[in-house]
């Protein structure tokens, strides 16, 4: 007597199909995600550029038009407008202080040029955080030091 | 006497083995269209990669040439609203030349670097020896400077919808 597919084999035999088949959709699906992805951070990536020696910007949280970012340049119209409409949000983290007067003796001791021991400045204190550049749902960080 | 036991299982009939058979050339046909799809899209990445690589290496020799010019030794000439030719004497080179002069030029919508080791004029003179770097077709090219003379903000349009805006430090103070 012939017998039928059990309802267990039917199902099993379509979730392998199901299992294949949705592999195959994610594969493209995932590449081409991260490819859009790798291209807008390095788009941004450059961005980060116009925080380095920024005084007034990146060392607390704001959320700017880019232009503020560029204040002391003589800039053209075109380039005025284009920064103008771009809003960034900046962030900073605070990831770490060495207070120098903390140290003992041993510790603040750096060599100097011709190899010998020298005695830093025990007044200073180093201030290490992260200022992250936020742009149109993408992001950049840049490590920043900071004497005190 | 010896006894055979006869196997009561039955074989695959020819419409069970057509119908397994076109199954599995119709899930092979849509593999190999993936496969292919695949394949494709690899070739799209991959020219797009070297695409961001180049880029990245352009703005990487423009960072380099600004941050370690020579104090005050870059020169900015107008040539019209989108157009700026540059002059400069650097630490950077790309052809292994101590402090070379750097030009940034356009000649038919192409952005080139001029490296030399003689200070260049524009328009350029015949005898004039250089090496070239081709950036590019571009629309725009030009070069802000900030009113302390120290940093530069260099704005750049390819005809290919890529951009580059940097703003670069000049490291070499006094």
């Amino acid at each position: 007597m012939r017998r039928a597919f059990t309802l267990m084999e039917v199902m099993v035999a379509v979730m392998i199909i199901s299992v294949v088949i949705a592999a195959l959709i994610q594969m493209s699906g995932n590449s081409s995600y991260t490819f859009s992805k790798i291209k807008t951070d390095s788009k941004i990536g450059q961005y980060a550029s116009f925080l380095i020696n920024s005084k007034n910007y990146g060392f607390k949280d704001n959320t700017i038009s880019f232009d503020k970012l560029i204040n002391g340049f003589q800039i053209d119209a075109q380039l005025r407008k284009r920064l103008e409409d771009q809003k960034v949000k900046i962030i900073y983290t605070k990831l770490d202080s060495i207070n120098m007067s903390k140290l003992d003796a041993k510790e603040s001791e750096l060599d100097d040029a011709g190899g010998a021991k020298k005695q830093v400045n025990a007044n200073m204190t180093f201030l290490i955080g992260k200022t992250t550049l936020k742009m149109n749902n993408t992001s950049t960080s840049l490590l920043r030091l900071r004497l005190q | 006497m010896s006894y055979y036991k006869i196997s009561s299982s039955k074989a695959f009939t020819l419409i069970e083995l057509l119908v397994s058979i076109s199954i599995l050339s119709i899930m092979m046909v849509f593999l190999y269209k993936s496969y292919a799809t695949l394949n494709k899209s690899n070739l799209i990445y991959k020219k797009e990669v070297q695409k961001l690589e180049t880029l990245k290496l352009k703005k990487k020799t423009l960072f380099l040439d600004f941050s370690v010019a020579k104090f005050q030794s870059v020169k900015i000439q107008h040539q019209g609203r989108q157009i700026d030719i540059v002059f400069m004497q650097t630490s950077n080179s790309e052809h292994r030349r101590y402090h070379p002069y750097v030009t940034y030029i356009i000649k038919n919508s192409k952005l080139y670097r001029l490296e030399s080791l003689k200070e260049l004029s524009y328009p350029l003179d015949v005898s004039s020896k250089f090496n070239v770097d081709k950036f590019g077709e571009v629309t725009r090219f030009r070069v802000f400077t900030s009113k302390d003379k120290a940093s530069y903000i260099v704005d750049i349009f390819f005809k290919n919808k890529e951009k580059i805006l940097l703003k670069v430090k000049v490291l070499n103070e006094k």
